[in-house]
């Protein structure tokens, strides 16, 4: 039978590449500037942003009617309007989703809703459409221990196939274990040749790729991995920081995405920095240092479980998000575990949106515990860390992140007004714990 | 490739050759499965690398175990550990008589290896004889992990192109893209009534609409009132409206009561109402020790 690795009909290729070489033009970045050039701001500013308005004009109909006049410059060069959005993977996106998650989806606006695939699902509905109606035989209902005041997430959604409900727990406990063996160390100190900020600029380009190539989430988490843990086993040239970061997003791609990544796809946004063969060796070398583990732990998985356990509310969900995938450029917590991240992150969101006029409210319920099996104090020590982060003053070079997560899709969540770290903690954490958090 | 020398073919896998081998040091047997990188391919092939890394996490006496990957330039060699012959073969030798603890045993086996991987948050999306391994001491072993994929929970779209035809569940022979570990418990009910049945195929379709025929013949067609939703599915055909069969005891004669009762919660159309790995490992079938044959 076919295999997984689907394969584009030949004219679905022709198109995506005429579109893709459009949509991307104005953006593709030779990061390889990361090694000539020690001032890696302007390597990114130069490449990426005198034209990002255009390439969000051509990637976002919903952003359309604001970037019209980049969007012409743009379109113009294409024959049809509609294959602007790098069509091969969109379609194939949308169909797949077509299928099925037709109606999961609570944005009206369609081509706005095509953008984000997996940024926009939704926490609580969600399959909605395929739970069963009516249930003539159901399997039988395990009853399981909870502790009191816990809803039971797992048993309430039994019947809905695509949470896996059977196996929910066993799973993130299982994933749970597996976090310390793709611990990351400090290896700054070794990588003579780069720095936090170079790391930093290679990931917010790879959180654009992700947008513009329409991945999972889990792809960019994933490839961002892999990063760290190469870095982690050898020590890397400037010029060769970017070819580590398509070689991640290649190999992410073909562990999770339907459609992986292809070479040109991955040479063409690097604007011929690199040659087909030193990709196709660096993902044997990469496969090599990382000895072929990628079931990873993603912080992004672990976060969707528990806002969906706890029926946290999607705009809630969406600056948890937010918060991580800042923190995924932040050098500072690559040591932390995902799970951990996770619980700080949404701890975080939860306070947040709450806002300040309810700063006694407990805000981590005996549910949260019970489905992240932390306490608190636990994982506090993190919450200064993101925090840090969420104040830091934007650069003007990296601020991709940001920008998207202003967007109205994203419920504009990083406008949310930030909170202190005693505010993000009051009276919620004691005071003999928080000492313990140096805060 | 000094570490091990290359012996016969013994078949042919998702993507590459694989020969038999014997460990130069230690003189165990082994299955080399080699993947070549061709010029003009992408690089490592999304099915040996997903093979690799899933069977690189998962450790079970009912997974065929990966012992080592060899790398060079040119191809990939993915050594496994050697098993005998594979449950289609077994079923060749068997001149259609089957020992019912025998395939009370398999079934067990498989389904212990198949929580396995689904407890570790893995599809298998293959199964079939020729993917189960099986060795002198009568252990089987899941195998060819080629199509196999890691799963997000909740569950994303994956590929509708997976599962050999016979042993593809109707959700995805009506091209249902959101599907989860119910895909593998299709083919193990599959699985089970051909171990029952001493190797014959119980839904040997032709083509895609042939196994649906072949299957609603047995099983009665789906309606929305049977299985909501089930017309919204892309390729969704309405298809004669057949009753399902009355007598489960003329499609596996063989099979005892109890087996069939697990039969028939293994071939249910409606994905979420199939049982699972975990659950079916507890069903009577397999507790009641005397009760083989009739």
């Amino acid at each position: 039978m076919a295999p997984t690795k689907a394969t584009r009909s030949s004219r679905a290729t022709e198109t995506s590449q005429a579109a893709m070489s459009v949509a991307i033009k104005k953006e593709k970045v030779k990061l390889s500037a990361l090694g000539n050039n020690c001032n890696l701001s302007n390597a990114k500013i130069m490449a990426l942003h005198q034209d990002k308005e255009n390439c969000h004009g051509v990637l976002d109909e919903g952003k359309r009617s604001k970037a019209t006049i980049n969007k012409k410059t743009v379109l113009g060069e294409i024959p049809n309007g509609d294959m602007g959005q790098i069509p091969c993977r969109s379609q194939d996106q949308a169909q797949a989703q077509g299928v099925a998650i037709k109606p999961l989806r609570r944005i009206s606006n369609k081509t706005t809703d095509s953008l984000y695939p997996s940024a926009l699902e939704d926490v609580s509905t969600c399959g909605a459409s395929l739970r069963p109606t009516a249930v003539a035989w159901a399997p039988v209902v395990p009853r399981r221990r909870v502790p009191r005041g816990v809803v039971d997430f797992d048993q309430k959604n039994w019947d809905d196939p695509l949470q896996v409900s059977h196996y929910s727990m066993e799973i993130f406990n299982y994933l749970k274990t597996r976090e310390p063996a793709f611990a990351i160390g400090d290896y700054m100190p070794r990588q003579i040749h780069l720095t936090t900020d170079m790391r930093a600029v290679l990931v917010d380009w790879m959180v654009e790729l992700q947008e513009n190539f329409r991945l999972y989430h889990e792809t960019l988490y994933l490839a961002v991995k892999i990063v760290d843990l190469y870095l982690c086993r050898a020590v890397i040239k400037k010029e060769n920081l970017q070819l580590l970061g398509i070689t991640a997003y290649f190999i992410a791609s073909k562990y999770d995405e339907c459609l992986p990544l292809r070479i040109w796809e991955l040479l063409y946004i690097c604007d011929g920095a690199y040659s087909r063969d030193e990709l196709v060796k660096m993902e044997l070398e990469t496969l090599r240092l990382i000895q072929y583990d990628l079931g990873i732990p993603l912080s992004y998985s672990f976060l969707r479980r528990y806002a969906r356990c706890a029926q946290v509310q999607r705009r809630t969900l969406t600056l948890a998000r937010y918060i991580l995938e800042l923190s995924l450029m932040d050098y500072a917590t690559i040591g932390f575990r995902d799970s951990q991240m996770a619980s700080a992150a949404l701890y975080m969101a939860l306070r947040m949106r709450a806002g300040a006029s309810h700063l006694d409210q407990q805000t981590w319920t005996p549910t949260l515990v019970h489905y992240t099996g932390f306490q608190l104090a636990e994982f506090a020590e993190i919450v200064p860390v993101l925090n840090a982060g969420l104040h830091r003053r934007p650069q003007d070079t990296i601020k991709i992140i940001r920008n998207k997560y202003s967007d109205k899709i994203f419920h504009e969540v990083a406008k949310v007004p930030l909170l202190t770290n005693q505010e993000l903690f009051q009276n919620n954490l004691a005071p003999k714990q928080k000492s313990r958090t140096h805060l | 490739m000094q570490k091990y020398d290359k012996m016969e073919k013994i078949g042919e896998g998702t993507y590459g050759t694989v020969f038999k081998g014997r460990n130069r040091d230690t003189m165990e047997i082994v299955a080399l499965k080699r993947v070549r990188l061709d010029e003009d391919d992408e690089g490592v092939p999304s099915s040996a690398l997903r093979e690799i890394c899933l069977l690189k996490e998962l450790k079970h006496k009912n997974i065929v175990r990966l012992i080592d990957v060899l790398h060079s330039d040119k191809k990939l060699t993915l050594v496994f550990e050697h098993c005998d012959q594979d449950l289609k073969k077994y079923f060749d030798s068997l001149n259609g008589e089957i020992d019912m603890a025998v395939c009370r045993s398999f079934m067990l086996q498989l389904l212990r290896g198949l929580a396995f991987c689904h407890s570790h948050n893995v599809l298998h999306r293959d199964l079939k004889p020729q993917n189960l391994l099986i060795n002198k001491n009568g252990e089987l072993k899941l195998a060819d992990f080629g199509l196999a994929r890691a799963f997000g929970i909740p569950v994303k779209c994956y590929s509708a192109e997976v599962v050999t035809l016979w042993y593809r569940p109707p959700d995805v022979l009506f091209g249902a893209k959101l599907y989860t570990t119910s895909i593998d418990m299709w083919s193990a009910g599959c699985i089970l009534a051909e171990l029952a049945d001493a190797g014959r195929p119980l839904f040997p379709g032709s083509d895609v609409l042939d196994q649906l025929m072949k299957i609603f013949r047995v099983l009665g067609t789906p309606n929305e009132d049977s299985w909501p939703g089930v017309s919204h599915l892309s390729d969704y055909v309405a298809l004669p409206s057949f009753p399902a069969i009355t007598s489960w005891s003329q499609l596996v004669p063989r099979l005892n009561s109890k087996g069939r009762d697990l039969l028939q919660k293994l071939l249910v159309c409606r994905p979420n109402q199939r049982i699972s790995a975990e659950a079916a490992m507890q069903h009577p079938y397999f507790t009641d020790s005397t009760s083989s044959g009739h």
